[in-house]
């Protein structure tokens, strides 16, 4: 099975090439043919890089370690569950799926567009192929899956060999979110290559008008939100399983995550500009190529290991070749944009300071600021060992000294945004606009103060959040009396078909909403309560209104680790209000040990309980975390996720598709929103 | 034309004075109550203690923990050392134990950091120093920002002057046809004479 797939990584290589060759032959020649054989390349591509993944899954299902990928992320006793996503696990299998989820976008692509955008497809199949061919020479000369395991025989000679079980996949690892959160992230991370793709293109072909924007709005908010859904569920696993009471650690890796989203973020903002207006085009291009290159960059970070990190899963020597094309893709960018300036003039001027499109601007700025942040402070021991020789570390203090006062100042412009009208908005409208927000604001600090809060990032969260929660509620309510007032409907009735009549526009407002409710859900952590305990069984350990029991600690033995189980009861009012079991195990492949937390998690806080081992004298140390407002980072994201996908759904109430319409026509066309 | 957004000017004034007092009323009710529900699950423990340690003394324990979150475990874990819950880690452990000690033996929490850079090197510092080179670290974002805003409001000036040209130029162009009727107008008249 694996010539198998390396034969399909063989083909796939030939196809890309002759692909690339065909479309730009064809579109320098205009010949159609050679475009739709590029374009059916592509569908090509995706089956062969789907054949090749399924041969994989197949060889670690049948526990093949001869192979020595299998060998090094599977081992017999591993669940059916994990072996599946042991392809995703490591290096080699990653990359094998970031072009599986490439190739299969590129498809869909391929079909959405077989008649439109004919005069910018050659180029995107040219630019997705160009990715495509990347991630297929790494797979395919540095890092290959398939590869056999090797060792030197007596004569000098490479004999194979199959060990008779492999190492495992990490424990970290085998953990529910840790299946569904590469894949997500991925979803993510591929999905600019799209938007990407279409941008390039419409540089390439000289095109004024917003028409790429247009065609790939979709694809940018699915890629968004993926890579957000992707951001907060690898925060949910490491809640869940790295047992520090904490979901977020500023660790590289979550840092190239978090760059492509803000960046991501500011795009697509800054385009509903572009639509509407026809200014920040260069902005506009730039902010799509520089969200694409910073998935690359994360990927990068994720594989190099330039930098430390708990995801070291995945490090090998493919640095360099990533150094290679980002240095390609940046060039290609900035040659490509600085040679079509004349093409990306603005349609229309600025009317005043005090406008909609001036506070996406600022928007924009905080939201590039906070990225820059991130990727600075992620570098910057790379850089220090550079210029002085001197290994330093930049850990979660320095990104939340940095990253806090910039992310309440993006809350802050969260609320403001939908203040402001387009074009001018007069001072006197705005002091009006801003009172009852402030005052909302200042009410909840107040009380707050007045209960003895004195934290005070935490008071100036708090205050940002009462006041964009109430511009947003303000938004809406105003939307539902004016419904109310000209169609005779109650409220939830308005409500709805408010929503349901501009998806776009209020499933942006529930998207700023879900922010504030992941913020508030942040600024819970300000008042994190832990403690720890030495008991033994019949112990009793107060935290916090909680009462815990340790019943006993029990052994227990499965064909893939063996564990030690804490059973607690947790008290409240003396009554029994919950059973708790928190593990420690200890994989047998690897020999590495996790704690498997237990988490009561309940919407005012979370009970965090951790088995962290025993002492000297055989007392079991269990660690117990009281982490309020946890639950509604969760919360905000789902709704996130609802919000984002209401705006995807098209608007019916136009004849015309936005696609068929470009330049001035377009963007009067385009609606206001996110 | 202006655009009815929500967020106009004129779709807020619509809404009349009384309206909007009583929506403020409403919202500042809502907000009393979402503050008293805050306050009552983040109101600050009476007692300051750590799970890392067996300092009992409040002033002790503050100092502890400001210590261990500025620094790194060195197992290879990469946490911050105050949130590194491996049980006997074999950085973390000892370097707590040492951290108690200097505590109880009076040592502020600079000299502690200052002793374990000597031992360590800066790397086991969980953030740059603000000192030298480092300095870039911490200053770099916010010159970043405040060089975006500037150039931010630098665009929108000159955009907002280019506008304003346009429109001087556009209101030149509305205002030649009359002269050139009034002209057209008195040429007739001279002919008609």
């Amino acid at each position: 099975m694996s010539d198998v797939g390396n034969f399909a990584l063989i083909l796939t290589f030939g196809v890309a090439v002759y692909s690339i060759a065909a479309a730009l032959i064809g579109a320098r020649t205009g010949r159609e043919s050679l475009v739709r054989s590029a374009e059916n390349g592509l569908l090509a591509a995706w089956a062969l890089v789907l054949t090749a993944s399924v041969s994989l899954v197949y060889l670690f299902m049948k526990n093949d370690f001869s192979i020595d990928y299998v060998a090094g992320h599977s081992n017999r006793a591993l669940p059916y569950f994990y072996k599946i996503a042991a392809l995703w696990s490591g290096q080699e299998g990653s990359l094998l799926f970031w072009s599986f989820i490439l190739t299969t976008y590129a498809a869909v692509v391929v079909i959405q567009n077989r008649r439109q955008n004919r005069d910018l497809m050659p180029y995107v199949v040219a630019c997705l192929f160009g990715s495509i061919l990347f991630f297929n020479i790494i797979n395919l000369f540095v890092a290959n899956p398939f590869a056999a395991i090797g060792v030197s025989g007596a004569a000098g000679g490479v004999e194979l060999r199959q060990p008779p079980d492999g190492n495992g996949l990490n424990p970290l690892l085998q953990h529910p979110a840790m299946v569904i959160h590469p894949p997500i992230l991925y979803l993510g991370y591929v999905g600019f290559a799209i938007p990407a793709a279409f941008a390039t293109a419409a540089l390439l072909r000289r095109q004024r008008g917003s028409r790429w924007i247009q065609t790939t709005r979709r694809w940018t908010l699915v890629a968004w939100l993926f890579q957000g859904c992707g951001v907060i569920l690898g925060g949910r696993w490491a809640y869940a399983e790295l047992g520090w009471g904490g979901y977020w650690a500023w660790d590289p890796v979550e840092n190239a995550s978090l760059m492509p989203w803000l960046t991501g973020t500011a795009f697509l903002h800054s385009v509903i500009v572009q639509e509407r207006k026809g200014m920040l085009k260069v902005w506009n291009m730039s902010l799509v190529l520089l969200t694409y290159i910073l998935c690359i960059f994360g990927t990068f970070l994720t594989r190099s290991g330039v930098v430390s990190s708990v995801h070291a899963f995945a490090q090998s020597s493919i640095g360099p070749w990533f150094v290679g094309y980002i240095a390609v893709l940046v060039a290609a960018s900035i040659f490509l944009i600085v040679s079509r300036l004349d093409f990306l003039k603005s349609e229309r001027e600025l009317d005043s300071v005090l406008s909609r499109e001036s506070s996406f601007l600022f928007n924009n700025l905080i939201l590039l600021a906070a990225a820059f942040a991130v990727l600075w402070g992620t570098i910057f021991p790379v850089l220090s060992e550079a210029v002085r020789g001197v290994k330093i570390t930049v850990g979660a203090p320095f990104f939340n000294k940095i990253n806090v006062p910039i992310g309440l100042f993006l809350l802050f412009l969260t609320g403001v945004g939908p203040l402001f009208a387009w074009r001018k908005t007069s001072l006197p409208s705005l002091k009006k606009n801003f009172a009852i927000p402030a005052i909302a604001g200042a009410v909840v600090v107040a009380v707050l103060v007045a209960f003895g809060v004195r934290h005070f990032y935490g008071l100036v969260s708090f205050f940002i959040s009462g006041f964009v929660f109430t511009t947003i509620v303000s938004e809406f309510a105003r939307g539902v009396a004016a419904r109310r007032e000209g169609n005779d409907e109650n409220v939830p009735v308005a409500l709805v078909n408010l929503v349901r009549k501009n998806k776009r526009r209020y499933g942006g407002y529930i998207v700023h909403l879900a922010i504030v409710i992941i913020f508030v859900g942040f600024t819970g952590q300000a008042f994190n309560f832990e403690t720890r305990g030495a008991m033994v069984p019949g112990d009793r350990m107060n935290v916090k209104g909680y009462e815990l029991v340790l019943d006993g600690i029990e052994d227990r033995e499965t064909d893939n680790f063996s564990a030690a189980t804490a059973s607690i009861r947790v008290l409240r009012g003396g009554e029994e209000w919950r059973r708790l079991t928190a593990e420690k195990r200890m994989y047998k492949s690897s020999q590495q040990g996790t704690s498997e937390v237990s988490i009561v998690a309940t919407l005012r806080e979370d009970l965090y309980v951790v088995y962290i081992g025993n002492t000297d004298d055989g007392r079991a140390l269990i660690q117990v975390y009281v982490n309020p407002l946890v639950s509604w980072v969760w919360i905000g994201a789902v709704l996130m996720a609802l919000g984002t996908i209401l705006t995807i759904i098209p608007e019916h109430r136009s004849a015309r598709p936005a696609r068929a319409i470009s330049g001035v026509a377009g963007m009067e066309h385009a609606r206001a929103g996110i | 034309m202006r655009s009815a957004t929500p967020g106009d000017c004129t779709a807020a004034g619509a809404a009349g004075a009384a309206p909007a007092l009583l929506f403020a009323a409403r919202a500042a009710l809502l907000a009393a109550v979402f503050a008293a529900a805050l306050a009552t699950l983040t109101a600050p423990p009476a007692a300051a203690q750590s799970a890392q340690t067996d300092l009992t003394d409040r002033g002790q324990v503050y100092v502890f923990r400001e210590v261990s979150e500025g620094l790194v475990c060195q197992c290879g874990c990469n946490m911050v050392l105050y949130v590194c819950n491996h049980h006997n880690c074999p950085s973390a452990t000892p370097i707590r134990k040492e951290i108690e000690s200097m505590i109880r033996g009076g040592k502020t929490k600079d000299e502690i950091l200052a002793r374990f850079v000597g031992e360590h090197g800066e790397k086991i510092l969980s953030a740059p120093s603000a000192s030298g080179f480092n300095l870039a670290a911490w200053i770099a974002p916010f010159m970043a920002l405040l060089f975006g805003g500037v150039f931010v409001l630098s665009f929108l000036g000159a955009r907002r002057r280019r506008a304003a040209a346009a429109a001087a130029r556009a209101a030149t162009v509305r205002a030649a046809p009359p002269a050139y009727a009034s002209r057209v107008d008195n040429e007739i008249r001279e002919i008609g004479d």
